[in-house]
């Protein structure tokens, strides 16, 4: 009897899913969102890729990427400077986020305690929250002066888009890795410690390596969004196009040199696709970012 | 493995700070800004003081307002602005011993000046009533009084009243270009709006640059374009017309800390095209 019951309860139901007018009004809209996602996502591409070819055609892909020279009133366009720029201020802001960051996720994780936490976890949703160009504006008006004071030079220089940006990061690194951390199962922290391990060695030598994939992706994530950090960094990198020789020297980033001279632009100029293909090559860093996450995603699981 | 990657890092760390001390000796302590390639300001300035080349040392400042932030925060900055939208936070320099003041630009011994241009399709202005109304009102008395309070008048003294018009026309117009003039531009459309009772909401005001706004009059995505610069003749030659609406300086600022009262041309000149890269070579004593 018992059985016959939910036999009939089961049948129900899969009469219920095959009829239902809703279930298949529900399942057009949501094919039509995946079409309209992947839609907009191929026509970015493609518009990039197409604008953006003319300057690779006329100027040559090898020398597009690897020519230091940026002079677009001769018709020079070389994106080398540029690429360096954006890995150096990468790599000051990766230095400096990353430690603290993690150290701070790990804190948040396993040192808090509550009602600091309390206090704690929203101001870093605080921080992811704040516009790009405010920190922008408090690196030019703070960090700025206080580089050009103390170090010398002009202040509007790598390092000083490093600690912005290293600032900025801090955020995405914190939240994803404190998730990481907390995901450990309670019994790696409880074996090690059973084991006489102390509470720091239970968790950055258990509990930190089993989170790893975690705060590589975090820290993964952050390198995304720094490289493709703009308003903040046009403000405060100096943007000069050359080589730099030192942290206290200005450079121009891949995102900076778009917005530097997109309004100046004449549409349909040589000039204009360089821009779009200076997008281009950041369009690409930004995948191989992506694949890399999906990557670490992969050999986790 | 972990050793040797850090290892590597303070190496790589080391070597920065090192190349750090090194870079600012041979780099001298002058600080100077410049703005992006395509400003008239940019344009103007070079042309004046006789640069050909900018040096690639100077930081590139995105517009008139991030270049002055930049100057008042550093004590050895130097950089130039229009002269009407300068404010305390800095210092004018006198240029060969003239100060940046209106009666010196008319009177043409400040040498740091250029035009205010607007420019727009003479077709465009025919169908555009809004549009000749408010080149009227920026020729009149009122407008060129307007034009004076920051900037230099030179048909002030003659400019006719303006006459008001008995129904206010409704077309819009787009105004585009240099962001030198958008500020001059807003006043100008602010006080047209009140004296004409045209409404605000018909005039737009978008500051691009000077090559932009020419680029945009000429192809009709705005109806009056703004130069910061004499507009060029491969601009003229796409069918614009341009206008004179008011002289401007180009005002050299430097920190309020820097003691520097007088710089020549050729100071300019060696400092831009990095021959001079010490204050103290310019005899400024901090």
């Amino acid at each position: 009897m018992e059985q016959a019951n939910s036999c009939g309860a089961a049948e129900a139901i899969q009469k219920k899913v095959r009829t239902d007018p809703k279930e298949l009004i529900m399942k057009v809209v949501f094919v039509i969102s995946a079409v309209v996602f992947i839609a907009a996502v191929l026509t970015i591409c493609l518009f990039i890729f197409v604008r953006a070819y003319p300057a690779f055609r006329e100027v040559g892909l090898f020398k597009f990427l690897f020519s230091s020279v940026w002079q677009p009133s001769q018709g020079k366009y070389g994106i080398g400077v540029m690429i360096v720029g954006s890995c150096y201020i990468t790599a000051g802001a990766l230095i400096i986020g990353v430690p603290i960051g993690f150290l701070t996720a790990v804190f948040m994780a396993r040192y808090c305690p509550k009602p600091l936490y309390k206090v704690m976890k929203p101001m870093t949703n605080i921080l992811a929250g704040i516009p790009s160009i405010v920190y922008g504006y408090f690196g030019l008006k703070v960090i700025v002066p206080f580089i050009s004071e103390n170090f010398g030079g002009y202040g509007n220089s790598i390092l000083a888009a490093s600690v912005v940006l290293g600032i900025m990061i801090l955020p995405t690194i914190i939240s994803v890795s404190e998730n990481a951390i907390r995901a450990v199962p309670k019994s790696y922290f409880e074996g090690a410690v059973a084991l006489g391990a102390t509470k720091e060695r239970a968790i950055f030598r258990t509990e930190v390596p089993a989170a790893k994939s975690g705060i590589m992706t975090s820290i993964i994530l952050g390198l995304g969004r720094v490289i493709g950090e703009t308003m903040a960094v046009v403000m405060i990198c100096g943007n000069q196009v050359r080589f730099p020789t030192s942290v206290l020297d200005g450079v121009r980033t891949l995102t900076a040199n778009v917005v530097l001279e997109m309004s100046y632009v004449e549409s349909g100029s040589v000039h204009e696709s360089a821009l779009i293909a200076t997008a281009a090559v950041l369009f690409v860093f930004i995948l191989i970012i992506t694949l890399l996450v999906a990557l670490i995603r992969k050999k986790a699981k | 493995m972990k050793k040797i990657l850090v290892a590597i890092l303070s190496i790589a760390m080391a070597c920065g700070i090192g190349f750090a001390a090194m870079g600012c000796s041979e780099k001298g302590d002058i600080a100077k800004y410049t703005r992006e390639e395509g400003s008239g300001t940019r344009d103007a300035f070079m042309e004046l003081a006789g640069i050909e080349t900018m040096s690639d040392e100077a930081a590139v400042s995105q517009g008139t307002d991030a270049l002055m932030t930049a100057v008042a925060g550093n004590k050895k900055a130097i950089g130039y602005v229009s002269l009407g939208s300068v404010n305390s936070t800095v210092k004018k320099v006198k240029i060969e011993n003239v100060e940046a003041t209106a009666e010196n630009i008319i009177a043409g011994t400040y040498k740091l000046s250029r035009p205010f241009n607007v420019a727009y399709k003479q077709a465009t202005l025919d169908s555009n009533e809004t549009l000749q109304e408010l080149m009227e009102f920026i020729y009149s008395k009122e407008g060129q009084t307007i034009v004076s309070e920051d900037y230099v008048s030179e048909t002030l003294e003659t400019a006719p009243a303006y006459t008001v018009p008995e129904t206010a026309p409704t077309a819009s117009v787009k105004i585009s270009g240099s962001t030198s003039v958008t500020p001059l531009m807003e006043k100008l459309v602010e006080a047209f709006c009140e004296a004409s009772g045209v409404a605000a909401s018909k005039i737009e005001i978008n500051g691009n640059g000077s090559g932009a706004g020419m680029t945009d009059a000429a192809s009709g995505t705005s109806d009056l374009g703004m130069a910061s610069r004499a507009v060029k003749d491969s601009e003229l030659a796409q069918g614009l017309t341009a206008k004179e609406i008011a002289l401007d300086g180009i005002a050299i600022i430097v920190n309020t800390a820097n003691p520097v009262e007088n710089l020549t041309l050729a100071n300019l000149k060696a400092i831009y095209t990095d021959e001079v890269k010490s204050w103290s070579d310019l005899g400024v004593q901090f």
